[in-house]
């Protein structure tokens, strides 16, 4: 009764070794890169932030497929990259559209001034 | 001699145990973002960005003392937070610039009576003040006349004597 019991506590510490190692499903990471990505695009477009932007949508399509594949640390690490790529290319951007108003601005300034 | 050689040796394994690793990458992020933060113009323009770099930074340095395989990627998160501290900084100044400017054109566009700036009232010129206007003199009250009794529209109550109407007859 005791090799049984002994036995059993063995396969059950085994089977929780095995859970905890499995790696979690990326999921969160996925759904922010989503809601970044979709923020960036939704901007005007600004060349400025073109290419982060561009790398932020393959990256996430490239993760969509690790998840499906399944390998979650693969997609875990390109989804936290894609979030990355687009708050980049929203930081250019509104720093490209802040410098175009300035730019607006500073002839006429200079016109209006005799 | 044995001793102290073994000593030495254990002396240098420890040394060499406990130095805190780096990496080129990790010394150039850091030194960039010492270097943003400094920066007479940028630095102090985009606290929180700085920080979260700062702490990305530290993220990589940590991946690189546990050894845990991720440091390629803390290193390429690092790399974007310093770049959009940089960005969110240099559109501060360019903010700044902008509100200068506009300030500016609304100050001329203005009429320069009285100036609100940063909550002091401005006192304008004496020949830019309104001319004074003379003091009211006091006087009697007018006599409002009473208006004529108007007649209502209304139709007479009913409890009133009706008016009689003449009737025409044929000659």
């Amino acid at each position: 009764m005791k090799t049984h019991s002994a036995t059993l506590a063995c396969l059950g510490l085994l089977l929780l070794a095995a859970c905890s190692s499995k790696p979690m499903r990326p999921d969160e990471a996925l759904e922010a890169a989503e809601v970044a990505v979709g923020k960036a695009g939704t901007g005007t477009a600004v060349a400025e932030a073109q290419g982060p932007l561009e790398r932020a949508r393959g990256k996430l399509d490239q993760a969509r497929s690790a998840l499906q594949a399944p390998d979650y640390p693969q997609a875990r690490r390109l989804a936290e990259q894609a979030r990355a790529d687009a708050e980049l290319s929203i930081a250019l951007a509104d720093l490209a559209k802040a410098q175009a108003k300035l730019r607006e601005l500073q002839p006429a300034t200079a016109a209006e001034k005799p | 001699m044995r001793a102290c050689a073994a000593l030495l040796a254990c002396l240098l394994i420890a040394a060499c145990a406990s130095a805190p690793k780096t990496s080129p990458e990790l010394d150039a992020l850091r030194a960039e973002l010492d270097q943003l933060e400094k920066d007479p113009q940028l630095g102090g323009l985009a606290p929180v960005a700085m920080v979260e770099a700062d702490r990305a930074i530290d993220a990589a340095a940590d991946s690189l003392s546990a050894g845990d395989g991720e440091l390629e990627q803390k290193l390429y998160l690092a790399g974007n937070r310093l770049k959009i501290a940089r960005a969110q900084a240099q559109r501060r100044i360019v903010e700044n610039r902008i509100r200068a400017l506009t300030d500016v054109e609304e100050r001329e566009r203005a009429v320069p009576v009285s100036q609100e700036v940063e909550g002091v009232i401005a006192i304008p010129p004496p020949e830019m003040r309104p001319e004074p206007v003379p003091p009211m003199t006091p006087q009697a009250p007018q006599e409002i006349p009473a208006a004529p009794p108007q007649k209502s529209a209304l139709p007479p109550p009913p409890d009133a004597q009706p008016v009689p109407v003449p009737v025409e007859t044929a000659p």
